[in-house]
């Protein structure tokens, strides 16, 4: 019984306790907040909550979304810009987004016999091929319809000439294309400058002159590395994130603010949490640059200097004008290999005063088409003792004394109607001589 | 006290009684598994519980689960099996960028030029044969009068997960790069018809590259929260397969038939867990924004008109390869590759049948797609390509070969490589 009675007094001893040390931790915050008040104010930063609170919405902001947030391929763009961006591609590096939306356009074309009657030409190459199109195609369909041979026939031509293309892109896109079933009569090839310049910009930039040209597509690639640490790295910045968003909603729902010990204690914790999660963010940006710069972008090892990257490009160029033709010659296809023009090799056009003013270009474009052009003529020498269909077009402004070029490499309506009426009779004697 | 000391020294016993019990309960359990396994035909057998259990754990450490090499080990966050984005292949392995990067020291006028370069394209079927049938093929070349006193040289390209035009654009991009091969051997079929079939189902044009490999690297990688869950989901069951199949090997467990039966059984289902995670990742992937590259041109559907999408990439795809070849004088072979699931290729053994489970994607791209294959591979044949129909070289072979669904190990790919050679050789 002794004990008994004993027990309902120890518990009010603990009772008693506890309620001392509850009020001696209440009275301590409280002189603890009120100090802390005080030293701020008298530090000239007088306690707000409002501006905590803001904090609060702020950080919670930050931490619902990955950071950093990569470029989207497929983001929404401008009208006006959308057709023209870059879009990454598995079989060509990179693609102009108005012509991935014209292969869908244009597949309908594919297998309906109504057009089996057609003379379809497929136009490959880069962005002066692509100008071909609108400026010099007009002139190439009237000649080409003016010939007995082709009178009597629809032409339909699809162009497939890409800015910033070189080989050998425009051959696997010809491939890409032959494999979704698109059945050209014949394939026009107008290329060389980018080959030259632009490969030698690559080796420039550090990236294989084989590679596509590294303007146009790193800008694609860095995002896309995603391996195991990657993974983790970004994983761990999202957890940190995640621990904020709980910290935050916490703080606010027992009214952190209202405390200026609360608030400071949340605050360093929530910094603590940004600043680590901002740090696997950094290492994950990082990491993402630099595995697409080593493995991605650089491409396999190539010898440094102008001659060697240009030499490069040049065995690039001519290895995927052979497979081209084998293509075409493989499925009855006639194949024209066009060179063409470019205003800063040496000889080809006398070049007026407005086109000296525009035709600034980079010094490694310039180097390239200096170093590389003879070379592409040998080439093309070499191919065409070959059998190949090589027309030679470095020369067919030579003694055009008006303006041409409306920049370093690109020509207007004059120039492609002049190209057109070039290639038009080598076209013809191509088809009759195939007959 | 004698009261108190009673209980204390009754606790031994009665630990020593359950830890008895617990040895006899586990080696009745042992017993009764091996008794069972044996009624059902398959004795269990501790090593080939091993190399499965090894294989299992290579397959796991890639980000996308795939298959490896029978009896190949990668390292644990093996940074050679890692994909990367490629611009003219849709994506690479990091290991054969270094090994390009090694190869092309050939190149050129040289010392090399008398060798005989065989390069080997195709998907992992064509990269199993370099590491398990190309030493044969070699010594079957060296053998022949006509080669003697050449080096025989095999280029390993092929890579897991290609199909056409990937092998189109690999061996023209060897080429641009210099390399001068001899002969080129693509061997190809599986991955045309079953990828094929995948990308229709996940939305991705069949011709396009596989989406499970490549739609990760192409939309930016993880970059949303679920995506990364995801990833991060299956980055952790391919670990826990990495773990468990560590364990069990390295402490020597794969010896007990109940041990290593339950450890395959959890590996297996993991490994599957894994991969669903990660069609769940592409599917993510491609849903954020995939309109404009990983779906590709608009195309009819999934099921027979994507496998035949895929079996038209392979025709123009070889047709093209052949002329690539043609033209530069390199002699082409072009194998059909023989597959598991394809019907009368193979009498299939408890063994395969276990293994060699197979999604209904990849069986409806095999049962509808191997004869179109084959009707296709005709028509080339007749046109004049070094066409070699492959699809019944185990018709007649009743052993264990496969190892899963669609690969085999040393012993298939001697068969293969005979074959080959035979046919080279005529």
């Amino acid at each position: 019984m002794g004990a008994m009675s004993a027990s309902p007094s120890r518990r009010s001893r603990i009772l008693r306790l506890l309620a001392w040390q509850l009020a001696f931790v209440v009275v301590a915050l409280s002189l603890a907040e009120f100090g802390w008040r005080m030293r701020m104010r008298l530090a000239g930063r007088a306690y707000d909550s409002d501006e905590v609170r803001a904090r609060l919405d702020s950080m919670e902001a930050r931490a619902t979304s990955l950071v950093p947030i990569p470029v989207d391929a497929n983001k929404d763009l401008p009208a006006e810009y959308a057709m023209q961006a870059q879009a990454l591609h598995p079989y060509t590096g990179s693609m102009v987004v108005g012509k991935l939306e014209q292969i869908g356009i244009e597949l309908v074309r594919v297998g309906p016999p109504e057009n089996d009657g057609d003379f379809e030409i497929l136009t490959l190459g880069g962005s002066v091929s692509a100008m071909f199109g609108p400026y010099g195609r007009p002139r190439l369909l009237e000649l080409l319809q003016a010939d007995p041979l082709l009178a009597n026939r629809r032409i339909y031509v699809y162009e497939y000439g890409v800015g910033g293309f070189k080989q050998p892109q425009s051959l696997n896109l010809c491939q890409h294309l032959l494999t979704l079933g698109f059945t050209p009569e014949c394939v026009i090839n107008i290329d060389g400058f980018n080959e030259v310049a632009l490969g030698n910009n690559n080796a420039f930039r550090g990236s294989n002159p084989t590679f596509p040209s590294f303007d146009h597509w790193s800008a694609l690639t860095n995002q896309a590395a995603p391996d195991r640490e990657t993974v983790r790295l970004a994983w761990d910045g999202l957890e940190r994130q995640r621990q904020i968003l709980e910290l935050v909603s916490s703080a606010r729902r027992f009214g952190a603010p209202r405390s200026v010990l609360a608030s400071t204690f949340v605050l360093k914790r929530l910094d603590a949490l940004e600043s680590s999660a901002h740090e696997s963010f950094e290492a994950y940006t990082k990491r993402l640059a630099a595995r697409a710069k080593r493995l991605v972008l650089a491409g396999p090892p190539f010898e440094a200097g102008t001659e060697a990257a240009v030499r490069s490009s040049v065995r690039c160029w001519e290895e995927s004008s052979r497979t081209l033709r084998a293509l075409c010659e493989a499925r009855g296809i006639a194949y024209l290999h066009v060179l063409q023009p470019t205003l800063h090799d040496v000889g080809s056009k006398v070049l007026t005063p407005r086109e000296i003013a525009t035709g600034e270009a980079p010094p490694t474009w310039i180097d390239g088409v200096h170093v590389g052009y003879p070379l592409l003529r040998e080439a093309g020498a070499r191919l065409k003792a070959g059998g190949e269909e090589f027309l030679d077009a470095t020369r067919i402004f030579a003694d055009v004394k008006d303006k041409i070029y409306f920049d370093n490499c690109h020509f207007g309506e004059a120039g492609n109607r002049l190209l057109a009426e070039f290639i038009a009779p080598e076209l013809l004697r191509v088809l009759r001589n195939r007959r | 006290m004698n009261d108190v000391s009673k209980p204390k020294r009754r606790w031994p016993r009665i630990v020593l009684i359950q830890l008895s019990v617990l040895v006899i309960l586990a080696a009745l359990a042992e017993i009764g598994v091996r008794v069972y396994l044996r009624t059902q035909g398959r004795p269990y057998d501790s090593e080939g519980a091993r190399a499965a259990l090894l294989e299992l754990r290579s397959r796991s450490r890639d980000f996308v689960p795939r298959a490896a090499g029978a009896g190949s080990e990668a390292g644990r966050e093996n940074d050679a099996q890692q994909r990367i984005l490629h611009p003219y292949l849709g994506w690479e392995v990091v290991g054969s960028v270094e090994q390009l990067a090694a190869e092309v020291t050939r190149l050129g006028a040289g010392a090399h030029d008398g060798d005989y370069e065989v390069l080997i394209v195709g998907g992992s079927v064509a990269d199993v044969f370099g590491q398990f049938g190309a030493p044969r093929l070699e010594e079957r070349l060296r053998g022949d009068p006509r080669l003697a006193g050449r080096e025989i040289y095999t280029y390993k390209y092929a890579r897991g997960g290609f199909k056409h035009p990937q092998i189109v654009f690999a061996v023209q991009y060897l080429l641009s790069l210099g390399f001068t091969p001899e002969c080129v051997v693509a061997i190809d079929g599986f991955n045309d018809v079953a990828l094929s079939n995948d990308n229709a189902t996940v939305g991705s044009n069949p011709v396009l590259p596989s989406t499970m490999h490549w739609s990760s690297l192409a939309m930016n990688g993880a970059v949303d929260r679920v995506g990364i869950e995801l990833a991060a989901s299956a980055i952790a069951d391919s670990r826990s397969v990495e773990n468990l199949t560590e364990l069990v090997v390295d402490s020597g467990l794969y010896h007990s038939a109940l041990c290593g039966t339950i450890a395959f059984a959890r590996t297996r289902s993991l490994q599957l867990r894994a991969r669903a995670t990660s069609m769940e990742y592409s599917k993510r992937l491609r849903e954020r924004g995939g309109k404009l590259v990983t779906a590709g041109p608009p195309f009819t559907g999934k099921g027979r008109p994507a496998i035949e999408d895929g079996v038209r990439a392979w025709e123009q795809g070889s047709r093209s390869l052949r002329a690539i070849c043609e033209a530069r004088g390199i002699r082409y072979v072009h194998v059909l590759q023989p597959t598991l699931h394809d019907p009368g290729a193979k009498p299939m053994t408890a063994e395969e049948r276990d293994k060699g489970r197979i999604g209904e994607t990849w069986l409806e791209g095999v049962t509808v797609g191997y004869p179109l294959l084959r009707a296709a591979g005709e028509r080339l044949a007749t046109g004049g390509e070094d066409y070699l129909d492959a699809s019944r070289v185990f018709e007649s072979a009743t052993q264990t070969l496969y190892y899963d669904n669609c690969h085999f190990g040393p012993e298939g790919n001697k068969i293969l490589a005979d074959f080959v050679a035979d046919h080279m050789l005529h």
